[in-house]
């Protein structure tokens, strides 16, 4: 085992502005976890234009840490208010609320904060052993295989991670015509610009991000009120009791691992993470009526897995340039905004990056977990701000950080544009995550396919014959079949869930976007 | 998987946005023919966003077939809402080359607070407050070159 790739990673990380960076993010993270209505999909969305001007190791290590900052932070509202602070923390309403009412808030909110804290180190442990292989693996890929695990990659995911796959399968196509808006990549003719000039670059990937997830999202707390009761219950002390922390063992030992195997995947990360593992957790119980009325297990379980998944999403970011979720697709995004396209060579070019977000992971949840057990209630404060000021100011951030990035008018017309979409796709029944997924990869995807027939010589079965793509096909067929199985029950899970019917809102959002 | 009745859940099913996009696919597929479409050895630059379009439109025309679900009940005054919302937001798009940051984004501020139902009072002190912040962050700490304007009064 070579560790000198994680040194430099702890080497890049312990630079002064990069541990300054950490801390922005997580605690960015733990924020809008915690406001509800704001989920990092937005705020990264909204960060993007600062990390402009950043150097990329820094960069990424900073939107890493709103991603999983913000799955600490989701839990808070979860367990104090019965809303929850971004999509992965739903499952922590059904027995955090009840633990809460139960007057067992505080142990609540600090075994979330334990197991999360175990997850992440487990996490980064399995980054650090999966991450080389699977890069050196994927040096032997071609555009063949790229072109496959690409589309297969958007179409589990729009399976995964959505409430109706045809409308999510749509929603990715729209985001491949719409990566095709601009100049041929390899002809240079223009393509869908209507004449316009300024399309000819094709549309500004964070304008379309900016828009449809975070003007999109502004829009839409104006009609939507998630602002809760407003009655926080008392928290009282937060370590849980040692009996508590033995009933928690198990379910925080297989969570970490529900939850880094699943953000390997497509559609995966800290949502379809902490479902499941709410689902193993209350079948291997002896006493599954207790979920939904408060067990503790129902809590560590999940958010255990939620924080695992979110960082192990990274590797197929890192290692394969493949983004399993729209919040990996937006750093992917800032990557290539910076000039660099991830991929399996990127271990090798940029160590800094590759190793310094695997290291960063550590550092921050070591910070995580000191804001979260000790500096709690600071956190709780938070709930006090009016929604209103938040909103209204991030509109304005949104304008100004998409102006900043080209000094473009035109831009400003996109994001509202695209916001107005935004919304409109969230009141109708679409989701915006596929196709910005899909927007990301289709920039990458065409010229792959399009080399990919090249090579061949217009032979359609190279996507199918070589030896790598084939059985690359065969393996995603399989993990095809095991997640949509496994989606079923999660499910059927979903359908049979104690549902409140004061907070509709709640049982929305599960399936809502990620 | 909602906590939708069966007849709430119909009441919300609807084709029409799905009819929109189907719409849309279809333009998509003959602007994509007339780009070229190649060859299967030389695709040209035609052939991915027709293979992309057909996509659009075999999804979209599935789900015309067997509509979609609105996830939440809209309301008039909901939609009056957001097209003010984006009726201000559009004002500070034509403002800020005019006459700069300020002015347009303490409108925009005051607009939104406004339709959240804030005072007046609270509304314009984050305006105010809001946009000198703002100014100091982009401005001064991340160095953005705003529009000044050639209408400002000698700008910021």
């Amino acid at each position: 085992m070579d560790f000198s790739g994680i040194l430099v990673g702890v080497e890049t990380t312990l630079t002064p502005s990069n541990l300054l960076f950490v801390l922005i993010g997580v605690l960015v993270g733990m924020v809008i976890g915690v406001i509800p209505g704001l989920g990092p999909t937005a705020t990264i969305a909204l960060l993007l234009p600062l990390t402009y001007g950043l150097d990329p190791a820094t960069a990424v290590i900073m939107l890493a840490g709103i991603y999983y900052g913000s799955m600490y932070g989701g839990t808070i509202t979860s367990v104090l208010l019965h809303l929850p602070g971004e999509a992965a923390s739903v499952v922590t309403t059904f027995d955090g609320y009840q633990m809460a009412k139960q007057g067992r808030a505080g142990p609540a909110l600090g075994i979330a904060a334990i197991g999360s804290f175990i997850g992440g180190l487990a996490s980064v442990a399995g980054l650090v052993l999966v991450a080389p292989l699977m890069a050196g693996f994927a040096l032997r890929f071609g555009p063949p295989e790229f072109t496959v695990l690409a589309l297969l990659g958007i179409v589990l995911a729009a399976y995964l991670a959505s409430r109706r796959f045809a409308a999510a399968l749509a929603m990715a196509a729209c985001g491949l015509v719409l990566a095709t808006v601009g100049q041929d990549s390899i002809e240079g003719s223009p393509r869908f610009t209507f004449g316009s000039l300024k399309l000819l670059n094709g549309l500004d990937f964070v304008a379309v991000a900016m828009g449809l997830f975070g003007l999109g999202e502004l829009l839409h707390t104006l009609d939507r009120s998630r602002r809760g009761t407003g009655e926080v219950i008392p928290v009282g002390h937060v370590m849980p009791s040692r009996d508590e922390l033995r009933q928690c063992r198990g379910p925080i030992a297989r969570g970490s691992v529900i939850g880094f195997v699943l953000g390997l995947l497509p559609g995966g990360g800290g949502m379809v993470a902490s479902l499941s593992s709410y689902a193993v957790e209350k079948r291997r119980s002896r006493t599954p009526e207790r979920f939904g009325k408060g067990a503790i297990e129902g809590v560590a379980g999940p958010e255990t897995a939620n924080n695992a998944g979110s960082q192990s999403s990274f590797i197929p970011l890192l290692t394969l340039g493949l983004p399993p979720n729209p919040v990996l697709a937006l750093i992917l995004g800032a990557l290539l905004i910076q000039g660099i396209t991830p991929g399996p060579r990127l271990i090798e070019d940029h160590p800094d990056i590759f190793w310094g977000v695997i290291a960063s992971m550590l550092v921050g949840n070591v910070i995580l977990l000191a804001l979260n057990l000790p500096l709690v209630r600071v956190f709780i404060r938070i709930l006090d701000i009016r929604v209103a000021i938040l909103v209204a100011l991030a509109v304005v951030v949104t304008m100004l950080g998409v102006f900043s990035i080209n000094n473009s008018i035109f831009d400003l017309w996109v994001v509202l544009a695209f916001g107005l979409v935004g919304y409109g796709m969230r009141k109708v029944g679409f989701e915006p995550g596929p196709l910005v997924l899909a927007f990301v990869l289709g920039a990458l995807l065409e010229p792959a396919a399009r080399q990919s027939l090249l090579l061949s010589g217009g032979d359609l079965t190279v996507f199918v014959t070589r030896p790598i793509s084939g059985s690359m096909l065969a393996l995603a067929a399989l993990v095809a079949i095991v997640s949509v199985v496994a989606a079923r029950r999660r499910r059927a899970l979903l359908a049979d869930l104690p549902v409140d019917e004061s907070e509709p809102s709640a049982v929305e959002d599960k399936e809502e976007a990620r | 998987m909602t906590s939708l009745t069966a007849e709430e859940g119909a009441e919300r099913s609807h084709r029409w946005a799905p009819l929109l996009l189907l719409c849309g696919g279809v333009v998509a597929v003959v602007a994509s023919v007339r780009l070229g479409l190649g060859d299967v050895t030389q695709p040209g630059p035609g052939a991915w966003p027709l293979l992309a379009s057909v996509g659009v439109v075999l999804t979209s025309a599935w789900l015309v077939v067997t509509g979609i679900e609105a996830p939440e009940e809209t309301d008039r005054s909901d939609l009056a809402h957001v097209g003010l919302a984006v009726a201000s937001t559009a004002g500070f798009v034509v403002l800020l080359p005019l006459i700069g940051m300020p002015v347009p984004a303490a409108l925009m501020i005051t607009a939104w607070m406004r339709l959240f139902g804030e005072t007046w009072r609270l509304a314009m002190l984050t305006a105010v407050l809001g946009t000198v912040a703002l100014q100091v962050v982009f401005v001064d700490l991340l160095g953005v070159s705003l529009p000044v304007g050639p209408l400002a009064p000698g700008g910021w």
